[in-house]
């Protein structure tokens, strides 16, 4: 039988490891020394698979390990952290909208386009200081699909695509703390809402192009969550000791 | 915030905190306090490990220290706000900072190295 030994070590990978290679995705939520688990599972991947039909998701190692590994050291021991990624890509039947003609002119035959909206990111963290992250990456993919003709009838097919995303950290800080107002304002692509009814929650929204490469949109990702974390606890919610 | 004899190791990415555990010993490079979880086989602290160890991937032990040093620099630089990037203790800035007393030449002082004799 072909591929026997590879099928076996597959087979002894992290069962959320096995979820990411048959399904492009993972959804589940666990405390960070199992997440820590999967990526230590998932750094073997390249040392035994070596069939390319078998590889991961090209996300899942420059991108998912990285924000996976930042979520771990900052969440609670005992807290959880629910992960909902979906490596599948955006042009899916759940995820397109309707298409739309736009208007041609000779030499183009048909000029198509439609949206797609895929939401592959969700988290939901559990910190140390008591508040809770979550995390929202969404991108929206525009498809221009092209039909031209050439003189000798000759016809070509194009399709153009252009991604942006949208990312959303929101921070729910532990009841009874406030937030207080960094002294440096966010930049103007950041959007800031805070609401102040119950628990104290910060919202940073941002709309970007694509990142340049795996390592760019970690980096994006990481930037907005950033500004929620630059509100501290305000200084008056503080417990402080009575003078004697 | 640290006790004396405590470990002063900072973890975490996002939300800092120090180890505080009991410290054993002190990093050969910059001196402060570690704990036996956090002290290397050479004697250096987490981040003065990473600072002279070429940059390890992802999975490498050291990625996140180096990783966060990189990210509050750039980030404190994004958002024009001096504060956040010290947030992070001056310890971990040390490695990677380089003085005003840094020599930038690695070559020889002496000209006459140039001439072939």
């Amino acid at each position: 039988m072909f591929w026997r030994k590879t099928k076996e070590a597959i087979a002894r990978f992290h069962p959320l490891h096995q979820q990411l290679l048959w399904n492009r995705g993972i959804a589940a939520t666990m405390r960070p020394a199992d997440w820590a688990g999967l990526v230590v599972s998932v750094s073997q991947h390249q040392v035994v698979v070596k069939r390319p039909k078998w590889q991961l998701p090209p996300q899942t190692a420059p991108l998912l390990v990285p924000l996976l590994r930042v979520l771990c050291t900052d969440a609670r021991p005992a807290g959880g952290i629910s992960v909902n990624a979906d490596f599948r890509g955006a042009n899916l039947p759940g995820k397109v909208g309707p298409t739309r003609s736009l208007p041609i002119r000779r030499p183009i035959r048909s000029l198509v386009e439609w949206y797609a909206v895929d939401p592959w990111l969700n988290v939901r963290a559990e910190l140390r200081d008591g508040s809770v992250l979550r995390l929202v990456v969404i991108d929206r993919v525009r498809y221009r699909k092209r039909v031209k003709s050439n003189p000798r009838g000759k016809i070509k097919t194009k399709t153009k695509t252009k991604t942006s995303r949208r990312i959303i950290a929101v921070r729910t800080m532990r009841r009874g703390s406030g937030a207080r107002q960094p002294a440096a304002p966010a930049p103007p692509w950041i959007a800031v809402r805070v609401k102040n009814e119950g628990k104290t929650t910060i919202r940073a929204t941002a709309k970007l192009p694509l990142g340049n490469g795996f390592q760019g949109q970690v980096d994006q990702i990481l930037m907005v969550a950033a500004e929620v974390f630059r509100w501290q606890p305000g200084i008056d919610t503080v417990r402080r000791r009575r003078p004697a | 915030m640290t006790g004396p004899g405590g470990c002063s190791v900072v973890s975490g990415f996002f939300v800092l905190t120090r180890c505080r555990r009991s410290a054993t010993q002190g990093c050969a490079q910059c001196g402060r306090p570690l704990c036996s979880l956090h002290a290397s086989v050479s004697g250096l602290c987490p981040m003065c490990g990473a600072g002279a160890a070429y940059p390890s991937g992802v999975f490498g032990d050291d990625w996140l220290e180096t990783y966060r040093r990189w990210f509050y620099q750039e980030s404190g630089r994004v958002y024009q706000d001096q504060n956040w990037y010290s947030s992070i203790d001056a310890y971990d800035r040390l490695p990677f900072d380089q003085g005003s007393d840094h020599d930038h030449d690695y070559g020889g002082e002496d000209q006459r190295d140039l001439v072939d004799s």
